[in-house]
């Protein structure tokens, strides 16, 4: 037998132990969420719409919000139910944009607040441009009219929300999608969708 | 006793390259041993300077005098460690200098070596007999499950430096090689213990242990069991948890047959658990579990001096952890978590040539891990890996020994393959030798750092989490060492060296957005110099002064890497060892101790992370025993131990145990027969 093959066995032993050892594949959490927002996203956010309006029976869920971006210098995909939704008056600046947002949802990792001032008052149904840079109530203060903030244990992240171009339509009397696109004023890009039940569940 | 391997039959064998082989085997030894501390202090006087320091396993996985072995090391033997007053390893390792300590929770210990102290006990390797106990799960050794008894030791072997050439992956900053008991004199030889004591608050202790050794012709058989209960470490008020005493059982066993006088089987069995406060950096709640080990090995050695194949070893070991609780945790702990590793190797030690020789060796393992915080695709699976190195020592003059070492591993978790060497040059004399050395070791990231993934119960979302792309730690040292016996009674021993550690993990407990482990791009660069003495004053009494000092060239730049911190490390340790027996050796007492310079820890640490600032002021531990023999025949002792924390200042910590104050005596009887 030539002697090659004696070491035939040996050689296999070992490529079936290198071939078996393929590294530890952990992904972090986000890989497991979608963004869907988009026209090519459409069914996927009704889907999750769906969902939302059938667990209203039996739990909170006040719409769906999804963004894609990077924060604090990490890639960061999320689709969740928001979780909480308040719709205030805002007294500063156009009477025409006089109402402010807050929705808050919750991440594999952290829970989000989103708070946008600057919002159209009904009966307009549409509104789509670019935000102020300065949402402040008062002339010498300045403040972003879009905030972020992350919340996990241990700890918050905040950001202001600036060059913030957004989309505003009514779907229903009752539901108010948004989209935006914005730069975090720490470094980072934004860009998602919420889609809210303005409605308490009864 | 520095670097002092029981003389045993080294006292009588040449200084040969290559005989015997592995550290298991050949500390099992095949000779009746002779301790040298059994050898009057004139007899002394007969033995050279390499026989005085004897022969050792632990640097090169082949016997070699200690004086030419190319690492730093410190050997603790069996007369220092039954004196030394210590209770368990960790604090017998305080007076060895490169050695830092830190204590968590009762029986939770951090031992590190040359600047890696900090938060994580995962950068040496325990070896008992050879047989590795680090936890595969994140690489750290619990301390509370060494399987047998301080008293019970032959010795400890401290290897300092990069060894990953020699020992794989995780010994990139040395080795700690706990050695079982061999026969000394009459066999059977057998030592029992009852002990019980108190400490400072009332806590009570209780322990009882014992040995069984038998040397045959054809057959030894080595049994060691130890049960401990201290109450006297009880979680304090601080930590706002209920008392979580110490307690363990512990047993090991070893049978070898000695088929020839060339061939030779070994059987290694063991079981360790031990039930304490799961406390440490990450499960900062002091919640108690359960901790088990079992370990085993069958080990066939082969040895023929100045044969080409000198000697050889095939083994087949393994072990396996599990920590669980009676209770549920209240936040977040270890428990529910297993880890198994198996692994079949061989080692072979060649003469090419009368001044040339080699060692060639691999090692295929496989392990698993299955625990909760683990990351689904890594939970559960079965993970292979190997090694293999070899190495060349040459002696082209009679005084000078060169040697060059290189390894690779395959690491379980990523799969790479890495490598680590070490090259050494030792010019050796009648009373001194000179040594040079560079190493370059790693260690493997652990499946905690590549593949973790803690949940918070409250709202499942994600605290911690690991990081598959991290890469291996590395540890690149140049150093000079020397070793001076201007009298047969006075040796001393100093090393300088100077350390580059790269890659270091760091837990990023800042980022909210996602908070994993990542490596560290800035170099941790120090020095170092550790100093040992052993000065035979008399019969009656033996001195072992140490000195460490560590200064920082770089360190953190405002990242918290969980080791290698220089506010972590304490900057000069002194320690201090003695020990003697008098009146016909029917007394005997001895002390060990060290003071530390101040440590300070600031990092954001624990799940959920919070800040855990804690000042360890300079601190004194001291450990002292005092025995007397009651009656000859059979040998009975009375002994008396006492022991001491005091740091010089308290703040409080989530860590309390680091800063608390301590204070027991323990009253004993022990019969032997040796």
């Amino acid at each position: 037998m030539p002697s090659g093959h004696r070491w035939a066995p040996a050689i296999a032993l070992c490529a079936g132990v290198i071939g078996c050892a393929d590294p530890i594949d952990a992904p972090s959490a986000f890989s497991g969420e979608r963004y869907v927002c988009g026209p090519e996203h459409v069914a996927e956010f009704d889907a999750l719409m769906e969902e939302c309006r059938t667990l209203r029976q039996t739990s909170v869920c006040r719409g769906v919000l999804s963004l894609r971006g990077s924060i604090d210098a990490q890639d960061v995909t999320v689709d969740a139910h928001v979780t909480s939704l308040s719709v205030s008056d805002w007294p500063g600046g156009d009477p025409e944009f006089a109402r402010a947002i807050s929705v808050l949802a919750g991440s594999p990792y952290f829970n989000i607040k989103l708070d946008m001032n600057y919002l159209a008052v009904p009966p307009r149904a549409s509104i789509s441009g670019e935000l102020p840079e300065n949402c402040a109530l008062t002339p010498t203060s300045s403040t972003t009219c879009m905030l972020l903030n992350l919340e996990a244990r241990g700890g918050n992240y905040l950001v202001g929300m600036i060059h913030v171009v957004r989309t505003m339509e009514l779907e229903t009397a009752e539901e108010v999608r948004t989209s935006f696109s914005a730069d975090l004023a720490r470094g980072g890009h934004l860009e998602g969708c919420f889609q809210v039940i303005l409605a308490p569940a009864l | 006793m520095i670097a002092t391997a029981p003389a045993r039959a080294s006292a009588q064998e040449p200084a040969s390259q290559g005989s015997a082989a592995g550290p298991a085997a050949a500390a099992a030894g095949s000779s009746r041993p002779v301790d040298i501390e059994d050898i009057p202090l004139e007899g002394l006087l007969d033995l050279n300077l390499e026989d005085r320091l004897g022969k050792t396993e632990a640097v090169s996985r082949a016997n070699e005098s200690v004086l030419r072995a190319p690492a730093s090391m410190t050997t603790l033997d069996s007369t220092e460690l039954r004196l030394s007053g210590a209770t368990n390893v960790p604090d017998a390792l305080r007076s060895v200098p490169g050695v830092a300590v830190v204590r968590h929770a009762p029986g939770n210990y951090v031992v590190s070596l040359r600047g890696t102290g900090g938060l994580a006990g995962n950068n040496v390797i325990l070896l008992v007999d050879g047989i590795p106990l680090n936890n595969p799960m994140d690489g750290t050794i619990n301390w509370d499950l060494v399987p047998l008894h301080v008293e019970d030791i032959e010795r400890i072997e401290v290897v300092r430096g990069p060894v990953s050439p020699t020992y794989g992956a995780n010994a990139y900053t040395g080795v700690i090689n706990i050695v079982l008991r061999r026969s000394v004199g009459l066999s059977p030889g057998y030592a029992a213990r009852l002990r019980a004591g108190v400490g400072t608050g009332g806590g009570k202790l209780a322990s009882g242990s014992g040995r069984f050794v038998h040397v045959t012709p054809g057959l030894e058989l080595r049994g060691f069991v130890s049960g401990d209960w201290d109450g006297t470490s009880a979680t304090p008020a601080t930590a706002g948890s209920d008392d979580a005493p110490l307690k363990t059982i512990v047993f090991a066993t070893q049978a070898t047959v000695l088929l020839d006088s060339l061939n030779r089987v070994s059987f290694d069995f063991g079981r360790a658990a031990s039930n304490r406060s799961g406390q440490d950096h990450l499960a900062l709640l002091a919640d108690a579990q359960d901790q088990n080990l079992w370990f085993g090995r069958v080990l066939y050695e082969l040895t023929q001096p100045d044969v080409f194949l000198s000697s050889a070893r095939l083994w087949a070991q393994g072990t396996a952890f599990d920590i669980d609780a009676v209770s549920p945790p209240s936040g977040f702990s270890y428990v529910e978590s297993e880890a198994h590793r198996g692994a079949i190797g061989t080692d072979l030690v060649l003469t090419l040539r009368p001044w040339l020789g080699a060692t060639l060796g691999g090692q295929l393992n496989l392990e698993r891990v299955d625990a909760r915080f683990l990351h689904p695709n890594a939970d559960g699976e079965l993970r292979p890996s190997y090694g293999f190195y070899g190495g060349l020592k040459a002696q082209p003059l009679p005084v000078l020994d060169l040697t060059l070492t290189v390894r690779a591993d395959q690491s379980p978790i990523s799969s790479d393959l890495d490598y680590s060497a070490r090259a050494s040059a030792v010019y050796h004399r009648d009373t001194w030798a000179l040594r040079a050395t560079a190493a370059s070791a790693f260690r493997s990231p652990t499946y905690v750092e590549a593949a973790g993934r803690f949940v918070d119960p409250a709202n499942d979302q994600i605290l911690l989490e690991g990081n598959d792309r991290i890469q291996a730690p590395r540890n690149t040292s140049l150093e000079l060492g020397a070793t001076f016996s201007p009298e047969p009674d006075f040796t001393f021993s100093g090393s300088v060296y100077g350390s580059r550690l790269t890659h270091l993990m760091v837990e990023d407990f800042e980022s909210v957005v996602r908070r994993t482990f990542q490596n560290d791009d800035e170099a941790h660069d120090f020095i170092g110099a550790e100093l040992e003495a052993s000065w035979r004053v008399s019969d009656a009494l033996t001195l072992t002064p140490s000195f460490t000092w560590l200064e920082w060239l770089s360190g953190a730049q405002g990242i918290d890497t969980n080791v290698g911190v220089p506010d972590q490390n304490a900057r000069l340790t002194a320690g201090l060892r003695l020990h003697g027996m008098f009146g016909n050796e029917t007394w005997g007492y001895g002390a060990s101790g060290a003071l530390t310079s101040a440590r300070q820890y600031d990092v954001r640490a624990g799940i959920p992370p919070q800040v855990l600032s804690s000042e360890l002021a300079p601190a004194t531990h001291l450990d002292a025993t005092l025995e007397r023999q009651l009656i000859a025949r059979p040998s009975l002792w009375l002994s008396l131990r006492v022991g001491a924390r005091l740091p010089a200042g308290k703040a409080p910590s989530p860590l309390p145990f680091a800063t608390e104050s301590e204070q027991r005596a323990i009253l004993g009887l022990e019969m032997r027969r040796e």
